[in-house]
């Protein structure tokens, strides 16, 4: 009910700051001009693939690199729409608000990031709309889609659980946003040394999101790749709800 | 007091903040229908006391009691049970005062049309209505004040936390904010209720708790310090002869031309000299005497200054 009612009021405020909006007008427009560009340059190749025998179609060579790029985007949406969701809060003075109408910090937190999640799965959802429609005239690898999609619906939940754990250590949402961006740097690059000498398994690898979230956007879904996603958003989870309890308890 | 059941008991709480204690070994007892003034000077921990009260943080040690629960086990109390109106009311300012209302309403698990009508008939008694569609980030300081309010009373708390409620208000308003803590002490709801203006508290409260470095070093009814005027006469007589005007509840003499009088419930101060002056006697002047809340509370703070002053010259 708690979580609810928090999760009711936090998307309020996402509905009536220009920030949200801002966000997502720009993704969407970015995002439809890259797919626009793609579809273009496929439809120019269509025939001499065709004839140079590629099977790949539509799925493999528009809407899985496309959809790739959102993860780009998701690097900047996650942090910047969930950095005042605590901090903000806290330098506002009304997170013992809060508290006093028998909020549990547990509540306080999911209710943030199912807010700010939902926000973002909605853009998701009108971008993959996009080649959704097409299927009107071509055949979308529906497996692949989904597979994607969920993927990088994980990506998402993972990204805003590390900027809501951010915003609940930071004392300023500024601080939150820049501290949410290097780990999900670290969470991005942390591989990048292995892999230059060569390495493609250990621990760097199994750590880093890119193993986790490329195998789904060619298709494949492992337990490996959703256990790694559901400790990420857990820890992080966690760790803010911790915080938030210690604020209750200690007063900050 | 010595209500066997209080709405709200403080037993021996105490809270650390930033290394400091803020509260120490606090013991307060609210019943319902009293309205509690709790002073202190800047940093004498009223505020964290506050806090603790509403549930919004809690005690390092001791417990905080409403009806006989501990807050800290069952903070959910808080949710239907406590109305807390914190110092500067901080407010989300992306919501309207309507959408301010009833987030609090929903965060507190109340919806329908009884909190709408409840709402609404808020936003009238605290003169909100233009303002009910306009952003709180563009409000004045009083209409955010009476909004943190509106969000205190909503759920119709039977016990009402004000940090310096009268912030922001006009006079006119301020007025109406203690008819409105009358009128709900009155209904049985305790009021606790935390200012630095001494007259807001004789005009409203009926005890007097003062803090001091977190302690508590004073707490006692309002009723001696009510209504007590300084009689001088133009001649000396007995005191007796004062005691047996009508409106006179109390008469202690000062000197002797001048005489310290706690009057009755519905006397005032033209009702006595009207009596005076029917008893044959030379009234001289009528004032208020300065009260015992407001020498209380000068003696702590001075003592504070010339404690503070010590320790900065023993450092």
């Amino acid at each position: 009910m708690s979580v609810r009612a928090v999760m009711g009021y936090e998307w309020c405020r996402l509905w009536t700051r220009p920030l949200g909006w801002v966000l997502a007008a720009l993704t969407m427009a970015g995002m439809g001009w890259e797919f626009l560009l793609m579809l273009n340059q496929y439809l120019a190749l269509q025939v001499r693939l065709a004839a140079a025998g590629n099977t790949s179609g539509f799925t493999d060579l528009v809407t899985l690199p496309w959809l790739a790029l959102f993860v780009i985007a998701a690097f900047v949406l996650a942090p910047l729409l969930t950095m005042g969701a605590l901090a903000g809060e806290r330098r506002g003075g009304t997170l013992p608000l809060l508290f006093s109408a028998g909020v549990s910090p547990t509540a306080v937190v999911l209710g943030k990031y199912f807010a700010a999640l939902l926000w973002q799965l909605l853009i998701l959802l009108l971008l993959l709309a996009m080649p959704v429609v097409l299927a009107v005239v071509t055949h979308p690898d529906w497996g692949k889609l989904a597979a994607a999609a969920l993927g990088l619906t994980l990506a998402l939940a993972a990204l805003n659980a590390v900027g809501v754990a951010c915003s609940a250590f930071a004392g300023h949402p500024a601080l939150a946003a820049a501290g949410a961006f290097v780990v999900t740097a670290l969470l991005v690059g942390v591989n990048k040394l292995a892999l230059a000498d060569g390495a493609i398994g250990g621990i760097a690898n199994w750590l880093a999101l890119s193993t986790h979230l490329q195998p789904m956007g060619r298709g494949l879904v492992s337990t490996d790749d959703l256990v790694w996603f559901a400790l990420l958003i857990g820890t992080a989870l966690l760790l803010a709800i911790r915080r938030v309890g210690d604020e209750r308890t200690r007063g900050g | 007091m010595n209500d066997p059941s209080p709405l709200l008991q403080l037993e021996r709480v105490s809270r650390r903040l930033g290394g400091r204690t803020v509260v120490r070994e606090l013991d307060l007892r609210l019943a319902r229908g009293q309205v509690l003034g709790l002073l202190g000077v800047n940093g004498a921990g009223k505020s964290t006391t506050l806090a603790m009260m509403a549930g919004a943080q809690q005690p390092d040690r001791g417990c905080v009691r409403l009806q006989g629960v501990d807050l800290a086990e069952q903070p959910q109390r808080a949710r239907t049970d406590i109305g807390w109106l914190p110092e500067r009311a901080p407010l989300w300012p992306e919501l309207n005062v309507i959408e301010h209302l009833d987030a609090s309403a929903r965060l507190r698990g109340l919806r329908g049309a009884a909190v709408r009508k409840r709402r609404d008939a808020l936003l009238e008694r605290l003169q909100l209505q233009r303002e009910a569609r306009r952003l709180v980030a563009v409000l004045s300081q009083g209409q955010r004040q009476r909004v943190g309010l509106a969000c205190a009373l909503l759920h119709e708390p039977p016990l009402l936390v004000l940090d310096e409620p009268g912030n922001g208000l006009d006079p006119l308003q301020a007025a109406q904010l203690r008819e409105l803590i009358r009128e709900r002490a009155a209904a049985g709801c305790g009021v606790v209720l935390s200012t630095h203006l001494l007259p807001e508290v004789t005009a409203v409260c009926d005890r007097v708790a003062i803090l001091h470095e977190g302690a508590l070093r004073h707490d006692a009814p309002l009723h001696a310090g009510r209504d007590r005027l300084l009689l001088t006469l133009a001649q000396s007589v007995d005191a007796a002869h004062i005691a047996a005007l009508t409106p006179v509840a109390q008469v202690q003499a000062q000197d002797a031309c001048r005489y310290a009088i706690t009057l009755r419930d519905d006397a005032d101060a033209p009702a006595l000299v009207q009596a005076a002056v029917a008893a044959g006697l030379a009234v001289a002047g009528v004032q208020p005497v300065a009260g015992e809340l407001e020498q209380a509370f000068m003696r702590i703070a001075t003592q504070h200054a010339a404690s503070a002053s010590e320790q900065a010259q023993a450092a």
